[in-house]
């Protein structure tokens, strides 16, 4: 196919070294959560945790139900990529499917979280507390956007390309990714809704 | 001892620096000598090893330069004898200028500029600093910061009794600014949001210059004060002159421009003394 | 690899290949240095002659009109911070780690390419991005950011003073180029670690790359730290968060100033060591090569860099001395900046024990190389000033910290830099730079910029802060005058040199003499191929058989040199 030769002549290498490079990757976002993490144990330790509006119960609900989204996204892609080292695609396409719509269902629904808290006077000048909220729900969102795209364009090549093991190296990756922004999340979610 | 030793630096560096070596402000504190001291010392040492480095490559360039007939010999540099040759050399460096250094650094610390004055005997002054001047604090007659008598003088000035421990206690208004006294080789910054302590003690009266050593705006470059030491009684009539008086902005003309219209600071910005261990 | 469907878009504008991306890093920076050198002029134009109009050749007849040619306090303090900020990430970091990065590691380990080559060309269209952002904070009515390239809060906050939202552009191009760098830092460690030849060893490569490869671990590991505080400064100045505002200016607790600085100082001080380990590997290589004998003790320099490296990342407090943290805190980040001197003499003085005994040719590169063992000698030296907490309280932002950031980064930087640019260039070019304006060049620039630097730490010294529109305010400063015009006219005449360089540099790469293959008779794996280079380099993965610099091996009859892709005669 016209596309897979374009492709093809830049040169690519194995595919340890590609996971190699999304470890190093994974690595320089580590540094950057941490960094974010730290700073706000930090403030938070001095200044106090201030009090989440409308109490802790229904935001703390919405959250879990997009924690528990996101989990289900990452088994799903997970189950999708064992399908995959199986040679079953069809099975495959349908849990990366699963895992694209879930992820975008997260998205959504964090969405709505924002507009319900923004609703209740909870915005990002409030206080400390609503600054690193919105902070830390922003940033990982816009990484799932990313992983969104990720897994968009990696449901397109599950399509069109046949050489499966590029196929499983992509596929890999982005396993990879996606589950980190999950373990991620964990952390955030549990610093900012059940630890307050 | 210590003042041969300053004076045998001050030679040595000047010899070979020469005109270019210019002195920094007259020094008119107590402890400002360490710090001269100790920068001295790094001077001359310094300026040993930069000259053996000097000779060396410049013999390096004549005696090895590529002529007919002169070949390199060929050395990697990688067995014991080069390794622990190397080795030592860099803690000879290290050791006669690094470890000297900080334990001068260390005891200066621990003697003076670390070890702050007790007793009712210290002048206590809480600093304000604002874009872009800076305010001045006495804790007046009752001893007391942040209460009814505390003396607030014209912006900018400040008055010390000479050869008198001087405690400043020091947070911003705004950003950061950081008062910085050329002539007692002090400086501290002050953080929005954090009080900060310094202290020093003049050994001569004068008139001396207080300016901001951390950028705080488009007019950092003129936030001047103007910091007087004179002797105690003097010093005790300015305060009463002053308690006696409302603020007067007039008093002070050098100021050219209308400061701070839209930022009011408010009358009663001082806090209380934070005690310092 | 074939290159049959490529157009002129993707071979010279979205090309992946690691050369032609290295030529435009370095093109991206070259623009900026001269940028940046020209902002430097205005300032010194101001601090020599206050409040005077700039000359018509200063301003070209078109910058400051409004005033009458007059610089005003606003502008003075753009300048300042612009220069900064250009210099280190838009100037020096695109020419010797995007530029010198990417065209020379692969070719020094034998790879075809870089690891992730379609990463590298989006690396660099994101630095472009960046720039178009950070300059288009110019075309802005209040103009650029004007917080000084630190950038502290609360000034930079919104409710700091700067008017405009240069500052908020100024954060976000930051935080692009980070990316940007992340990117390059991901691609330059797996090719080393991947893609080295057989027989290409961690220890037999050239120190350029070892250099190269500690810079790119490091901005891995850091630049996400500054991202992170940039991303809240960001967020401070556009939601009306107040993660690093307090005190009179905040509406409420919750915010701290320090942490800013901490969080900055954190990547800051690597940083500095990112900036410079690609330099110290460079001049280990070019020392080696034109002294035609092995770099003295190679696998000891490679251990002190990396040692520095990782003492780098726990030494930040030494630049905050003043801010009242605790006594044990101060003492202990004194104590581990000044044991950064052990490792760092030990590699200056394999420098040193790399000339002694060899056989020393002062070609072009050559030159600039000694320049730099010169200026890194000052510059590291007057570390220790700094470094010692009471010596620091007293010329803490003082001009005699910018004389010694600008011996170690500006002197050093930009003479290897230039030392890079000579020796690489009959490879990137396939001529030859000319030589007499080569060293013409360089002494001008040698003299001036110390001239200009050392007396910075003069006036330092004297008591003179920084960042001070017009220092004559202070009538302790009042006898420096002087001294300010004479360092104004010397980098002037710096400025002025380097026009010849680029002259040299264009001249040279159309009409220079074409240039041998191995001109400098160097040993290392880029050599052995003919200019141009092809797509992926080598026709054949060559083997690597030695170490990088086996110059004058006794092995050796004929010729004082041989590939690494060649066994020494005599050996295996």
């Amino acid at each position: 196919m016209e596309r897979q030769s374009k492709l093809s002549s830049i040169p690519r290498v194995d595919s340890f070294t590609s996971h190699l490079g999304l470890v190093v990757m994974l690595g320089g976002m580590a540094m950057f959560f941490i960094t974010l993490f730290v700073s706000q144990s930090i403030l938070e330790n001095r200044f106090g945790v201030s009090y989440m509006p409308g109490g802790g119960s229904t935001f703390l609900f919405h959250s879990s139900m997009n924690t528990v989204v996101l989990i289900v996204a990452s088994l799903l892609l997970e189950m999708g990529w064992k399908k995959l080292c199986k040679d079953d695609s069809n099975s495959a396409i349908l849990y990366q499917g699963s895992t694209l719509f879930a992820s975008v269902v997260f998205l959504v629904s964090q969405v709505g979280l924002w507009n319900r808290m923004i609703s209740a006077g909870f915005l990002p000048s409030t206080d400390l507390m609503g600054a690193f909220f919105y902070a830390f729900t922003g940033l990982h969102g816009l990484h799932i956007v990313g992983a969104v795209g990720t897994l968009g364009w990696l449901f397109w090549k599950m399509h069109t390309i046949e050489e499966s093991e590029l196929l499983i190296r992509w596929t890999v990756n982005a396993r990879m990714f996606v589950h980190f922004l999950t373990v991620v999340w964990l952390f955030i979610f549990v610093r900012l809704f059940v630890m307050v | 001892m210590k003042q041969y030793f300053s004076k045998i630096n001050q030679v040595i560096t000047k010899a070979v620096w020469g005109i270019w070596f210019l002195d920094p402000p007259k020094d008119v504190s107590l402890d400002g000598y360490r710090i001269d001291n100790t920068i001295q010392y790094t001077d001359t040492v310094i300026t040993f090893y930069f000259s053996v480095v000097v000779l060396a490559l410049v013999y390096f360039v004549f005696k090895y330069r590529s002529r007919p007939g002169h070949n390199a010999q060929y050395d990697r540099g990688d067995s014991k004898k080069n390794l622990i040759a190397t080795v030592a050399m860099g803690l000879l460096v290290f050791f006669s200028i690094d470890v000297v250094i900080e334990a001068m650094s260390f005891k200066d610390l621990k003697e003076a500029f670390w070890k702050f004055p007790k007793g009712s005997d210290v002048v206590r002054i809480e600093v304000m600093p604002q874009q872009y001047a800076w305010n001045v604090r006495y804790p007046g007659p009752d001893g007391e910061f942040a209460t009814e008598d505390d003396i607030v003088p014209p912006l900018n000035l400040m008055h010390i009794p000479v050869n008198k421990p001087v405690v400043i206690q020091i947070a911003p208004w705004d950003v950061i600014h950081s008062f910085y006294l050329p002539n007692f080789r002090v400086k501290v910054d002050a953080t929005p949001g954090m009080i900060n302590a310094m202290w020093f003690q003049a050994t001569e009266t004068g008139e001396f210059e207080i300016a901001c050593a951390e950028l705080c705006g488009n007019s950092h470059y003129r936030m001047k004060g103007y910091l007087t030491v004179e002797s105690e009684s003097d010093y005790n009539a300015w305060l009463t002159s002053l308690a006696d008086e409302d603020d007067e902005w007039d008093e002070w003309d050098e100021w050219d421009e209308d400061p701070l219209e839209e930022v009011t600071i408010p009358e009663d910005w001082g806090w209380p003394w934070k005690e310092i261990r | 690899m074939s290159t049959n469907s490529e157009s002129f878009l993707t071979k010279y504008i979205f090309s992946t290949d690691h050369k032609v991306i290295g030529k435009q890093f370095i093109w991206l920076g070259i623009f900026f240095l001269f940028f940046g050198g020209y902002l430097s002029l205005l300032m010194r134009w101001q601090l020599a002659y206050p409040e005077q109009a700039v000359p018509w050749w200063l301003s070209w007849g078109i910058f400051f009109k409004d005033a009458g040619g007059i610089i005003d306090p606003d502008t003075y303090n753009q300048l300042f911070t612009m220069h900064g900020t250009i210099m280190i990430f838009w100037a020096v970091t695109p020419i010797l780690i995007g530029g010198f990065g990417n065209y020379v590691i692969p070719l020094q380990i034998g790879a075809p390419d870089m690891a992730f080559p379609r990463l590298n060309m989006i690396s660099f269209w994101t630095w472009i991005l960046s720039s178009v952002v950070l300059l288009a904070s110019y075309l802005l009515p209040q103009g650029p950011a004007a917080g000084g390239w630190t950038s502290y809060p609360p000034l930079s906050s919104p409710m700091g003073g700067i008017p405009g939202e240069g500052q908020t552009l100024w954060t976000l191009a930051l935080v692009l180029m980070g990316t940007g760098s992340i990117m390059g830092a991901i691609n330059y460690i797996i090719t080393v670690v991947r893609m080295r030849a057989p027989g290409m060893t961690y220890f037999r490569m050239p120190l350029t790359v070892w250099g190269l490869w500690l810079t790119s671990i490091m901005n891995a590991v850091f630049v996400p730290v500054i991202a992170a505080g940039l991303i809240l400064l960001l967020l401070d100045r556009v939601l009306g968060t107040e993660f690093f505002v307090a005190g009179g200016l905040a509406s409420g607790p919750g915010g701290d100033p320090l942490l800013y600085q901490h969080v900055f100082w954190i990547f800051g001080h690597p940083e500095v060591y990112i900036l410079i380990l690609p330099v110290w590997g460079i001049v280990s290589d070019l020392l080696a090569v034109f002294s035609r004998k092995p770099a003295f003790g190679y696998k000891v320099t490679a251990i002190c860099m990396s040692t520095i490296c990782v003492l780098s990342s726990i030494v930040w407090g030494h630049h905050m001395y003043t801010t009242g943290m605790s006594p044990l805190l101060g003492k202990a980040f004194m104590f581990l900046t000044l044991l950064i001197s052990i490792p760092s003499s030990i590699f200056f003085l394999n420098w040193l024990a790399t000339l002694w005994k060899g056989n020393l040719h002062f070609e072009p590169p050559m030159i600039y190389t000694m320049g730099v063992v010169w200026v890194f000698a000052i510059g590291g030296l007057t570390g220790l000033y700094n470094a010692t907490v009471t010596s620091d309280i007293y010329l803490h932002d003082t001009m005699f910290v910018v004389g010694h950031f600008h011996f170690t980064l500006a002197a050093t930087l930009v003479l290897g830099l230039f030392a890079a640019i000579h020796y690489w260039f009959p490879k990137m070019f396939g001529r030859e730079i000319n030589r007499t304006m080569a060293n013409i060049h360089f002494w001008v620039t040698f003299v001036s910029m110390n001239f200009v630097f050392f007396n910075m730490m003069v006036l330092g010294y004297a008591g003179h802060h920084r960042r001070l529109y017009n220092p004559m305010e202070f009538d302790f400063l009042k006898p420096l005058l002087g001294l300010n015009e004479w360092i104004t006219w010397f980098a002037i005449i710096n400025g002025v040199i380097q026009l010849l360089f680029i002259f040299n540099f264009v001249w040279s790469m159309f009409k220079g003499k074409v240039a041998e293959r191995n001109p400098w008779g160097a040993s290392t794996l880029e050599w052995t191929l003919d200019a141009p280079l092809p797509h992926g380099n080598f026709a054949q993965t060559p083997t690597v058989y030695s170490r990088p610099h086996e110059y004058s091996h006794p092995s050796l009859t004929d010729t004082d040199w041989v590939p690494q892709s060649e066994p020494i005669p005599g050996t295996a």
